[in-house]
C-alpha cells in the first residue's frame, strides 16, 4: 500500500517539492542579507530613543531593498497557499480520483481492506503534509526575524509598515500554524473527494471551504483564545506622530496609533473625561482657518482625553500558535473519523 | 454441501430505484455459473454484493460462507471495463497484486501473461481492452481464489478476443466461476450453471440441461428470452413475481411453463435491442 500510495502521489509530491525549493533557495539567498542589515542598524540592542534611530536605519535599508519586501510577501502568500495546495492535489483526488477511474474496485477487491488502505493514506500523505508545511514554516520564520524582531522593538512605526508577527495576516504564516493548516486542509480535501465522489468540484469545495475558514478564525475565533488585556493610555497628540482627527458638525473623533511592540491590537476606543466614547466637541483651535496643527494638538490635550486598548500581548504569541495548532488538528482527527465512517459505507456502484 | 454464493431477500436500492430485490440464491461450488439479464436487471449489483464493494439494502448474502467482506482473501473479483491504473506498468500491477495478498502466486501470474504475449513493461493505459481484461483477469486469478466473480469481463471485447478470454477462462482458475453477460452465446459456451435475472429480480437460476429440460426448450438462447419475458410480465402483472414461496436459487423453475420452441425465440440482437 505504501508503494502505491507513493506511486500515485509522487507527481504532486514532486510538484509541491518543486515549490518548496524555489521559494527554499530565494529565502537562502536573501535572507543573510537581511539578517546584516538589522545587526548594522543596532535594532538588536537599542533602547529608548536609540531604537527610533535604528528603526529608520533599518527601514532605509529594507525600503531599498525592494526584493526584500518582494520575497517577504512571496513567502507570506506561499505559506497561506501551500495547505490550499495540498488539499486540493493531495487530498482531493486520493478518494474521488479513485472513484472516478474505478480503480478502487481493483484495489479493494484485493486482501488489503478499506481500513488499513485508508490508514496508510491517511498516515503517509498526512505525514508528508506535516513534513512539507513544517519545513516551509520554518525556514519563512527564519527568513522574516529581522522583520519580526523589528516590529517588536520599540518606535517599530519609523517608517516601515510591516505587521509584527502576532498581527491577523502574519500570525498564520510564522511558527506551528502552517502545519495544522496543511493536515487540515488534506484530510478536508479528502472529506470533500469521498463525499463528492467528483475530484475537481472536490477541488474546489476545498480551496473554497479552506479559504472560508481562514477568513473566519481570524476574524471571529482566535482573539478569544484568551482574555484580552485591557489598559488605558493619555491621548497626547504632537506634531511628529501620526494622528487621525474626523471633524464632523463641530464635534470631532481623536485617535492616535497605539505603540504596544509585538501586541495584537485588538480594539482602540477614546473616551473624555466622563468615560464616554462619543465625539467630543472641537476646540476653536482646530476648526479656525488660521490655527496651527501646534494649537490644535494643544487643545485637544488639554481636554484629557484617554485610549482605551484592549490587545494580546506579544508574551501569548506561542500559546496562541500552540492552541491554534490544536484546534486545526483536532478538526482534522474530527474530519479523519467522517472521512473514515464514509470509507467503510462507501458503495462503489 | 454448503453453497458458494448463498443469499436470501437480498435486495438493493439506490435512491428510491431498487436495483436487485427479493434474490433467493444458493449457488453450488464447482460450477461455472452464467449471470445473465439485460442492462439493469441487476447483475452487477449481485456481483458487486458478493465482491464486497456494494453493501445490501435488505436481507443477507453469505460468500464461501461468511459475510464478503470477510472473505476477500478467497475471492476474486474483476468489475465491469476491467479497470486498472493506466500509468502503472502491467509489471507493477503484478507487484501490486504481490504486495497486497499474501498468498499471490507470481509464477502463475508471469506465465499468464507470458502466454498472452502482454509485455510486462507496457503502460496498463496503452493496453487494448481485451489485454487489459486480461491483465485484470491476471490478478484476480493469482491471488488464488476459491471463487471467481467477472463481471461483464467481455463486453468491451472483439469477437476473437472473446473466444479466448473464454478459453483462458476455462483453464481452471478458481472452483467456482460468476461470470455475468448480456450476451448468451458467451455463457452458453462455457457455463453449466444459469442464473436468470430480469426487472431486478432472479427469475431462475439451476443447471443449465435441467432448466432447458424442464422448460422443454430448444436452445439457450430462446430460454433465457422467455424467462426474461416472463420475469417482465411477473413484474407487470404483480408486485412480487418471485417471492419467497418460489425461491429461484432453489432450482425450481420460475417463469413460463411449457416449451419454448424456436417460434418463441428472438435472437441475441433482439436481447440486446430489449435492453
Amino acid at each position: 500500500m505504501i508503494w502505491l500510495t507513493w506511486r500515485q502521489s509522487r507527481a504532486a509530491a514532486a510538484a509541491i517539492a518543486g515549490f518548496l525549493s524555489v521559494v527554499a533557495v530565494i529565502l537562502a539567498i536573501t535572507g543573510p542579507g537581511l539578517r546584516d542589515d538589522f545587526r548594522a542598524s543596532g535594532l538588536a540592542a537599542c533602547a529608548g530613543d536609540g531604537c527610533t534611530n535604528a528603526q529608520h536605519l533599518f527601514a532605509a535599508s529594507v525600503n531599498g531593498n525592494p526584493v526584500a519586501v518582494g520575497v517577504y510577501f512571496l513567502a507570506l502568500v506561499s505559506l497561506y497557499a501551500l495547505p490550499a495546495l495540498i488539499g486540493m492535489f493531495w487530498g482531493a483526488p486520493l478518494i474521488a480520483r479513485e472513484i472516478e477511474s474505478r480503480t478502487l474496485r481493483l484495489t479493494w477487491s484485493q486482501t488489503v481492506t478499506r481500513g488499513r488502505w485508508l490508514g496508510v493514506k491517511l498516515g503517509l500523505l498526512g505525514a508528508g503534509s506535516v513534513v512539507a508545511a513544517g519545513l516551509f514554516s520554518l525556514a519563512v520564520t527564519w527568513w522574516a526575524q529581522p522583520f519580526d524582531q523589528a516590529a517588536e522593538r520599540p518606535a517599530h512605526d519609523q517608517g516601515m509598515d510591516l505587521p509584527n508577527r502576532f498581527a491577523p495576516l502574519t500570525f498564520g504564516a510564522r511558527g506551528l500554524v502552517p502545519v495544522g493548516y496543511a493536515v487540515f486542509a488534506f484530510v478536508l480535501g479528502l472529506l470533500a473527494g469521498v463525499v463528492l465522489r467528483r475530484t475537481l468540484a472536490a477541488m474546489a469545495v476545498t480551496l473554497a471551504a479552506l479559504a472560508l475558514v481562514q477568513l473566519t478564525v481570524p476574524a471571529t475565533v482566535r482573539s478569544s483564545y484568551n482574555r484580552p488585556v485591557r489598559t488605558s493610555v493619555a491621548l497626547q497628540l504632537t506634531p511628529d506622530r501620526p494622528q487621525n482627527i474626523l471633524l464632523d458638525n463641530g464635534r470631532m473623533t481623536v485617535s492616535e496609533p497605539v505603540d504596544i511592540p509585538g501586541a495584537w491590537v485588538l480594539a482602540v476606543r477614546t473616551i473624555d473625561r466622563t468615560g464616554s466614547s462619543r465625539p467630543v466637541p472641537a476646540p476653536a483651535a482646530c476648526t479656525s482657518t488660521t490655527g496651527t496643527i501646534a494649537d490644535c494638538d494643544a487643545a485637544i490635550n488639554r481636554l484629557a482625553l484617554r485610549q482605551q486598548v484592549a490587545y494580546q500581548p506579544r508574551t501569548r504569541f506561542w500559546s496562541f500558535q500552540l492552541i491554534e495548532t490544536a484546534a486545526y488538528l483536532l478538526a482534522a482527527l474530527a474530519l479523519g473519523g467522517l472521512v473514515r465512517r464514509r470509507v467503510r459505507r462507501l458503495d462503489l456502484s | 454441501m454448503t453453497p458458494v454464493l448463498e443469499a436470501a431477500d437480498l435486495g438493493k436500492q439506490f435512491r428510491r430505484r431498487w436495483a436487485l430485490r427479493d434474490c433467493h440464491l444458493a449457488v453450488p461450488s464447482g460450477r461455472v455459473v452464467g449471470l445473465v439479464g439485460p442492462n439493469g436487471a441487476g447483475k452487477s449489483t449481485l456481483l458487486s454484493i458478493a465482491a464486497g464493494h456494494v453493501r445490501p439494502t435488505a436481507g443477507r448474502i453469505q460468500v464461501l460462507g461468511a459475510e464478503p467482506a470477510a472473505g476477500r482473501q478467497r475471492v476474486g473479483y474483476v468489475a465491469q471495463d476491467a479497470p486498472v491504473y493506466p500509468g502503472l506498468t502491467v509489471a507493477e500491477h503484478l507487484g501490486l497484486g504481490r504486495r497486497l495478498n499474501r498468498q499471490w502466486d507470481a509464477g502463475r501470474a508471469r506465465s499468464r501473461l507470458d502466454t498472452l504475449g502482454i509485455d510486462p513493461r507496457q503502460r496498463a493505459g496503452q493496453l487494448s481492452g481485451g489485454q487489459r481484461a486480461q491483465l485484470a483477469l491476471t490478478l484476480a486469478v493469482s491471488k488464488g481464489p476459491e471463487l471467481l466473480l467477472l463481471d461483464e469481463p467481455v463486453a468491451s471485447l472483439d469477437p476473437l478476443a472473446r473466444r479466448e478470454f473464454l478459453t483462458a477462462l476455462t483453464g481452471a482458475d478458481a472452483d467456482t466461476v460468476v461470470l455475468s453477460s448480456h450476451v448468451v452465446a458467451d455463457l452458453a459456451a462455457v457455463c453449466d450453471y444459469l442464473i436468470v435475472l430480469s426487472a431486478a429480480r432472479v427469475v431462475a437460476a439451476g443447471p443449465i440441461g435441467d432448466l432447458l429440460s424442464t422448460h422443454r426448450a430448444d436452445d439457450l438462447e430462446s430460454l433465457v428470452l422467455a424467462l426474461i419475458a416472463a420475469g417482465r410480465e411477473g413484474l407487470a402483472g404483480r408486485e412480487n413475481p418471485v417471492g419467497r414461496e418460489n425461491p429461484a436459487g432453489r432450482e425450481g423453475p420460475v417463469g413460463r411453463e411449457g416449451p419454448v420452441g424456436r417460434e418463441d425465440s428472438v435472437g441475441r440482437d433482439e436481447l440486446e435491442a430489449a435492453e
